[in-house]
């Protein structure tokens, strides 16, 4: 290739401040300006497909929360799921509706994370400190409801493990409270920055043409204009009984990802508003299913999806009438963001965009390679 | 004509598992038309994943393609099954993008071939130089064992089992001395204090 | 007079350090976290004095912090720290502002020529950005400068605290001057939105990269002796210089203050949008000042 060749070859990662999580970028530079980037990812894997189909569904459910750190709930959900899917079980009301708080919490915690990073990659240091503060708080309401912080092991096939403590919608209100007047700082800290502003239009811009065709979910998809999502489109669990908007804008750049997350961040409070109302007060919390190594998977395969915060997450499980799980194949958001979509983007842009682009697709290296 | 029906011209059968989710079953030569008139004709136009399914004992790979609708409202599985030993597939990369990464990381796990594929290289894996892992006939604990050496005990190192059934017995026998004493101290108090009758009511 | 000049150092260092310590606080406060002690520098500084190099590149790789800390001494023994004593004033009478300008380029030019010997990609790619970026800070800054030199006419500093002593401090006479020279002290001291060359994010921390042990430490206290040294010119030129102690802490603590308040609440500029902006705004007010100097005295 000709214009490969006075490049200088750097290698953004695996241990770099700039990225997110444990993966390296092969950058071919001519100047600052990127000619050629390639994804390596291997720091991380964990075999734990591999790891599954040696376990029964109780086995399997202590690490299956384990395969994307972020964001542990909808890896969780789906497998709950699918294994209801496939054994035919039925949850109560009840726990539907403690399923969808915990999806939601989770959301607001991820997208807290996500705006820590997104600050940080350009330099402002400010924004980390105060927005993994806030998400502390969630996560001692987590700590309070499921027994971890960040790993719950809480949604089981046929319900949740426990019930709520007494005073936690309380609590949880509360919270939102606080979260309501931190997000108007953040505002004006943050989304109206005038230096943020400038490093973040017009940089990473997404063809809508092929978003798509080309499986691109979350909020690169929403950011170009395209209202869809998991919980409007396939709804599950709850959420075609509750209240709430999808936000979109229209110029698919780094700033328009970023209105959207701050968007979803008032719709999650929204939705956990009407989900504090509504909640049943009687209820079994888990549907019995027999023991451990006699709970046998019917032969059959199934695919279900779940909207995590970066985008829709897919499981494929399939059962083969023993008590294991003959193949449980996950299909994170990040996948084709990391390969197709990160590589394109940032051919002709600079090295000060790296690490700002990444973070706006929400790329996350343990669910590329579990 | 709607799905059904067109999939039945065709001697395919369409199996609706829930409200959002199809599965079609195919042979291997009919694989790409399929899937070219599922984009063309019924808008599903989305890949959203490749699945792989090894069933050591048939000798198969069991493929799933994922497709989704532009609305995004259905999935559809589309089903194939290849030989284990010669497992090659069409390469879809040209059609969908996001189709490389996919194959080549089946190619890394299982050893599908994927002809016309611009990089099957290593995914995750370096300088791997067994059987591709995900298959079923690769044995994980053997292979932990013959890689890494365990090491030896401490030299004061004690069998669980033993010290186990020990402690277990001697709990035993300490339960049994106090029911013992217990009761013959009752014996010496009744001895001692012969009891008294209470007069219940006047 | 090596004596005084001995003192001096030591007094930049000490005032550098715990004014860098007082940043550290001052910073933790607001982002709400746990807060090191003021002498925290000190504790860092004389660990990192008594460590070794862990890898050499040779000679030329080591003349980079030494040819920052040459500048950065010599600023500070030029500069004269107190207006009213005849403190170091046989030194002081040597430099004007001319000869001050070029020594505060000296120490990126140095840097640029030993980081480069050392192999490093990213430490290649700091020390252009850093260069690259001394040209859009310079513009306004020099333009105040010679806007001051002007209303004095002269460039001796000493002269220019007199001339403040009896018609009242720059800061009030020429605010647009001070204005356009303080956009790029911020860029000067190392403060978001120019705190380019070193970015963790982007370039691994461009020129530090390969710097332990001594000269890491050679470069913190050049750093803090070079603050110093630029804080009592901005006193000097602006605020009419200090004739105490007390006044020299005071007035150093407030311009300080303001600086690292911008800078804890904005991020980074890419190289060429620090250029392009310090070319229009801040250049666009220092030359509507100097031409309120030229055309109305």
């Amino acid at each position: 290739m000709n214009d490969l060749k006075n490049t200088i070859k750097i290698f953004h990662g695996p241990q770099h401040p700039g990225i997110t999580g444990n993966m390296s970028v092969e950058l071919d530079l001519l100047g600052e300006t990127i000619k050629r980037a390639r994804v390596h990812v291997g720091y991380l894997h964990r075999g734990f497909e591999k790891l599954v189909e040696r376990r029964t569904v109780v086995q399997a459910f202590t690490i299956v929360c384990r395969i994307c750190v972020p964001e542990p709930d909808p890896n969780e959900e789906n497998f709950a799921r699918a294994v209801e899917n496939l054994a035919g079980l039925e949850i109560s009301e009840k726990a539907k509706y403690i399923r969808t708080m915990v999806l939601e919490m989770q959301r607001l915690a991820n997208l807290f994370l996500w705006m820590g990073g997104q600050a940080g990659s350009i330099g402002l240091g400010l924004i980390p400190q105060w927005s993994v503060c806030d998400r502390d708080y969630m996560l001692d309401l987590f700590e309070e409801l499921t027994g971890g912080r960040v790993y719950h092991m809480y949604a089981f096939p046929g319900g949740v493990r426990r019930d709520l403590p007494d005073g936690f919608l309380d609590k949880l209100s509360d919270l939102l409270d606080y979260y309501e007047k931190r997000i108007i700082v953040y505002n004006n800290t943050f989304f109206d920055n005038v230096i943020f502003k400038k490093r973040a239009i017009g940089v990473g811009i997404v063809n809508r043409d092929e978003v798509l065709k080309n499986a691109y979910v979350g909020q690169t998809m929403r950011a170009c204009g395209i209202k869809k999502d998991v919980r409007k489109d396939m709804p599950y669990l709850m959420y075609d009984k509750l209240d709430f908007d999808i936000p979109i804008q229209q110029d698919g750049d780094v700033y328009a990802r970023a209105l959207v997350r701050r968007d979803e961040m008032i719709q999650s409070i929204r939705i956990l508003r009407q989900i504090i109302e509504q909640m049943p007060e009687e209820g079994d919390i888990l549907q019995k299913i027999q023991k451990h190594r006699k709970f046998k998977l019917p032969a059959d395969d199934t695919y279900v999806q779940t909207e995590s915060a970066r985008g829709a997450m897919s499981y494929y499980m399939a059962g083969d009438g023993s008590e294991k799980i003959r193949r449980m194949q996950v299909r994170g958001p990040s996948l084709v963001h990391a390969y197709t979509l990160l590589e394109k983007l940032l051919v002709d842009s600079e090295l000060a965009d790296v690490a700002m682009t990444m973070n706006s697709l929400g790329i996350c290296p343990p669910e590329i390679e579990r | 004509m709607d799905l059904a029906s067109k999939l039945e011209k065709l001697s395919l059968e369409l199996v609706q598992k829930n409200d959002y989710l199809y599965k079609v079953s195919v042979k291997i030569d009919q694989l790409e038309s399929l899937l070219l008139s599922f984009i063309n004709e019924f808008n599903y136009i989305t890949l959203d994943s490749i699945n792989c399914r090894d069933d050591l004992e048939d000798g198969l790979f069991t493929i799933t393609y994922c497709l989704q609708t532009e609305a995004r409202d259905h999935i559809v599985m589309v089903q194939t099954s290849i030989e284990r030993e010669t497992a090659s597939l069409p390469t879809m990369h040209t059609i969908w993008p996001q189709a490389e990464i996919m194959e080549r990381e089946m190619h890394e796990m299982f050893g599908v071939d994927f002809p016309g594929h611009p990089t099957l290289i290593d995914f995750a894996l370096e300088y791997w130089d067994n059987i591709p892992p995900l298959r079923r006939d690769f044995d994980t604990l053997e292979y932990v064992n013959s890689m890494n050496p365990f090491r030896g005990q401490r030299t004061d190192a004690l069998d669980t089992k033993e010290e186990m059934k020990k402690k277990r017995e001697a709990k035993k026998a300490a339960k049994l001395k106090a029911e013992q004493e217990a009761a013959a101290k009752a014996a010496q108090e009744e001895q001692n204090n012969p009891k008294q009758e209470v007069s219940g009511d006047e | 007079m090596v004596f005084q000049i001995i003192l001096l150092i030591m007094l930049a260092y000490v005032v550098g350090f715990i004014y860098f310590g007082l940043y550290r606080n001052i910073t933790a406060r607001i982002q709400g976290r746990y807060r090191p002690t003021v002498y925290q520098s000190f504790y860092d500084s004389i660990k990192l004095f008594s460590k070794k190099q862990s890898v050499s590149y040779g000679w030329m790789f080591y003349l980079g912090p030494i040819i920052m800390a040459t500048g950065a001494v010599l600023t500070l023994i030029l500069v004269p720290v107190f207006s009213d004593s005849d403190f170091l004033r046989s030194v002081t009478s040597q430099g004007n502002l001319f000869v001050l300008l070029y020594l505060m380029v000296l120490g990126p030019l140095g840097n640029a020529l030993a980081v480069g010997t050392g192999g490093n990609p990213f430490g290649v790619m700091g020390v252009v950005r850093g260069l690259t970026r001394l040209i859009g800070l310079e513009l306004p800054f020099y333009i105040a400068v010679v806007g001051l030199i002007i209303a004095a006419n002269s460039s001796d500093i000493v002269h220019i605290i007199d001339m403040q002593k009896i018609g009242g401090l720059n800061i009030i006479n020429h605010p647009l001057l001070f204005i356009g020279a303080m956009i790029s002290m911020v860029g000067f001291f190392g403060e978001s939105p120019f705190d380019i060359p070193g970015a963790p994010q982007e370039v691994y921390s461009g020129p530090r990269t390969e710097f332990s042990g001594k000269f890491l430490a050679l470069l913190m206290s050049q750093g803090s002796l070079f603050a110093f040294a630029k804080l009592v010119l901005i006193v000097d030129l602006f605020l009419g210089g200090a004739d105490s102690l007390e006044m020299l802490v005071l007035k150093t603590f407030a311009i300080f203050v303001s600086i690292i308040f911008i800078g804890i609440v904005y991020g980074r500029y890419k190289v060429e949008q620090a250029v392009d902006f310090l070319m229009k705004l801040p250049t666009l007010i220092a030359v509507l000042g100097l031409a309120r100097v030229v055309w109305f005295g």
